[in-house]
């Protein structure tokens, strides 16, 4: 313990005296940790972003067929595939059955108000909660409960229960315009659930004149159970659809092909895939973007080590001076060697610490400019795809929450590393006799 | 007692001997002078003296016991110390930084060592308010001042000294020289001083003179010995 203290105080007596070989070897440290912070950055964030996109780009297969036990057995036996987003049961139901329903009111139904829409958008599913709108957020409950009961039950948006005074536990009639029944069917249904939306709903829906058209739906959507309508209305369902929403947009085919094997004969259904390439388009603008990134890194990384280079050589010619005398004052050559490997890791550890806390501050802005340029990237080397603002929100808000502590984590790790090694390797160098050249010459 | 014994040395396997067969005692109390023409091997024989090269036959002892089982670095922190002609002290560091690193190595620490750095400075005329610049600031005879404190402080009986004199005037010099013998006379230790200056040699009480390899007394005490 005395020696410690010993050495680290003829260290600081060394670094102070010798300041501007020191100041020297911090600012190449604090150079090459910056360099590597913002290597490490992108490596995080480029995988982050591989990942999001793998598992995000809504990579979708839509099977359509009026065989009820077709799709029935299909979830189950898609559910082996890897690709197929969540093999449990209740994620595959998700993707079960789901039905676009025209709903049309007639003149005494609760909906037809003044100036309002005098249709809304009857959405069966088997699981609301992971529904479209639900699933990604652009939906959410607030008030009630999803249908749980036996009793025909319904989820509303706000604003219609709003401007009809309807409340949880309010009974209403729909009368529903469905395929394959001449007249509208009335359905009675109690409100379980009141949801709110973001966006508007994309969806298929049928103008007055029965033209199907799909976009933003101007009509307020409400949810039932799938088997709501299946029992009620069995010949309003002659096609099903499965939609299995896979975990690899890449794996796309591969899907198809089991659902050839699994179904044999193609004239029984229909099988459509779909694919946002919203992420996709990301990561390849992303990764020309790193390309850059990387090219700068080691040519910086290279001019940094040589710097350091030189400036632990200056040091080290210096030091073995001053080796030589303590060796001759009786100091033991590992205290020698202990002493130059804690004045560099004393520079190394204030030089990488003000950096990172440099780069914790660096961060937001590194997020923001990386996210920016890949978004510009994606404008100029991909014309005609509309790279959407949440994707580009959220890759950001991904590089600044994970990246930043990733990258601080192994730049120190990998500065401080080389420097203990360097040091380390100053225990060899003076093992050997660095005192001959304390006496003159005869 | 440090002693020489059949000592023999080379920097290499295939290089020539610089001393061979070396004899000589080195008893406290005693200023002693190596002097020889240059490359004769005076400063190996420092370095052999101190520790700092390990003989290829022969031994050095101290009081009897081979340096090979005191270790060269116990011996020059506990008896033997060095002064050499380019000072070699840390120019940025204080003269009392100087002397307290010396005595740290030695085994003292904290205030005690400061205080026993101020006094042995002072006593060798480096003044308070010299003491605490950096000693690349002070003069030639103040930096060889601050080396021999540095030797002194540490509590050494065996100062080896290097040309101490090489880089001083001649006023300087006796300066040095006085204070060696001081060291000598008052304090008994046992100086040797390698050197080409006549003046040093005067001074000195035993001779020596390095030639072919080879240490012999030189002058009144040669004749002494061989009566």
């Amino acid at each position: 313990m005395r020696n410690f203290s010993t050495i680290a105080k003829r260290a600081f007596r060394t670094i102070s005296g010798k300041w501007k070989g020191y100041a020297l070897l911090l600012l190449v440290v604090a150079a090459i940790t910056l360099t590597l912070y913002i290597f490490f950055f992108w490596l995080d964030a480029s995988a982050r972003l591989a990942t999001q996109a793998r598992t995000s780009t809504e990579a979708c297969i839509l099977l359509q067929s009026n065989d009820r036990q077709q799709i029935g057995s299909l979830p189950q036996a898609m559910r082996e595939h890897p690709a197929v987003k969540g093999s449990d049961t209740t994620t595959l139901l998700t993707a079960s059955p789901v039905n676009f329903v025209n709903a049309v009111s007639r003149q005494d139904s609760p909906f037809d108000l003044p100036g309002e829409s005098d249709q809304v958008l009857v959405s069966a599913h088997t699981d609301i909660a992971m529904s479209d709108a639900f699933r990604t957020g652009n939906a959410s409950l607030v008030e009630g409960a999803f249908p749980t009961g036996s009793d025909p039950q319904v989820v509303i948006e706000d604003v219609l229960a709003k401007r009809n005074g309807l409340q949880i536990g309010d009974s209403i009639s729909m009368s529903l315009s469905l395929p394959g029944y001449t007249e509208p069917h009335q359905l009675n249904l109690r409100v379980c659930g009141i949801y709110h939306l973001q966006q508007p709903i994309e969806a298929t829906y049928y103008t007055s004149d029965g033209t199907p058209v799909y976009g933003a739906s101007p009509y307020s959507s409400v949810f039932v159970p799938f088997d709501t309508l299946a029992v009620r209305f069995p010949d309003a369902l002659s096609q099903d659809s499965v939609c299995f929403y896979l975990t690899d947009f890449t794996a796309i085919s591969s899907v198809l092909e089991q659902f050839r094997q699994l179904n044999p004969d193609p004239a029984r259904y229909t099988l459509s895939d779909f694919t946002d390439y919203r992420y996709e388009q990301l990561l390849q603008a992303s990764q020309a973007v790193g390309r850059l990134i990387l090219a700068a890194v080691w040519i910086f990384i290279g001019m940094e080590l040589l710097i350091l280079f030189f400036a632990i050589l200056s040091i080290l010619r210096s030091y073995y001076k001053d080796a030589g005398i303590l060796i001759a004052l009786g100091e033991r050559r590992r205290c020698v060697a202990a002493q130059f490997l804690f004045q560099i890791l004393v520079v190394g550890v204030v030089a990488v610490s003000v950096t990172l806390v440099g780069a914790f501050l660096l961060t937001p802005l590194l997020a923001t400019l990386a996210s920016g340029q890949i978004v510009h990237t994606a404008a100029e080397t991909l014309p005609g795809n509309a790279v959407e603002i949440g994707a580009i929100e959220n890759m950001a808000r991904l590089l600044e929450e994970h990246g930043g502590n990733f990258a601080m984590l192994y730049a120190s790790i990998a500065v401080l590393s080389v420097l203990v090694l360097l040091g380390l390797s100053s225990f060899f160098l003076f093992s050997h006799t660095p005192t001959r050249r304390l006496f003159d010459k005869e | 007692m440090l002693s020489m014994q059949k000592v023999s040395f080379r920097y290499g396997k295939n290089t020539d001997y610089v001393l061979s067969g070396v004899d000589a005692d080195f008893v406290p109390g005693k200023f002693y002078t190596v002097f020889g023409p240059s490359g004769s091997g005076k400063t190996t024989c420092l370095s052999l003296l101190g520790g700092l090269d390990t003989p290829t036959a022969g031994e050095v002892l101290l009081d009897g016991i081979s340096l090979r089982q005191i270790g060269g670095e116990e011996l020059r922190r506990k008896h033997v110390s060095y002064i050499f002609q380019n000072y070699m002290l840390f120019p940025y560091m204080s003269a009392v930084q100087n002397v307290v690193t010396a005595i740290e190595i030695s085994g003292k620490g904290g205030r005690e060592a400061k205080q026993e750095a101020e006094k042995v400075l002072l006593s060798l005329g480096i003044e308070e308010k010299d003491m605490y610049r950096k000693v690349r600031k002070l003069s030639g005879g103040q930096q060889q001042r601050v080396a021999i404190a540095r030797s002194v402080a540490t509590g050494s009986r065996y100062i080896l000294a290097d040309e101490p004199t090489g880089n001083l005037d001649k006023k300087n010099a006796q300066m040095i020289i006085d204070i060696f013998l001081r060291l000598v006379r008052e304090q008994e230790k046992c100086l040797v001083v390698v050197t080409h200056s006549q003046q040093v040699r005067d001074a000195s009480d035993i001779r020596y003179e390095l030639t072919d390899g080879q240490l012999s007394l030189w002058g009144e005490a040669a004749e002494y010995a061989e009566f």
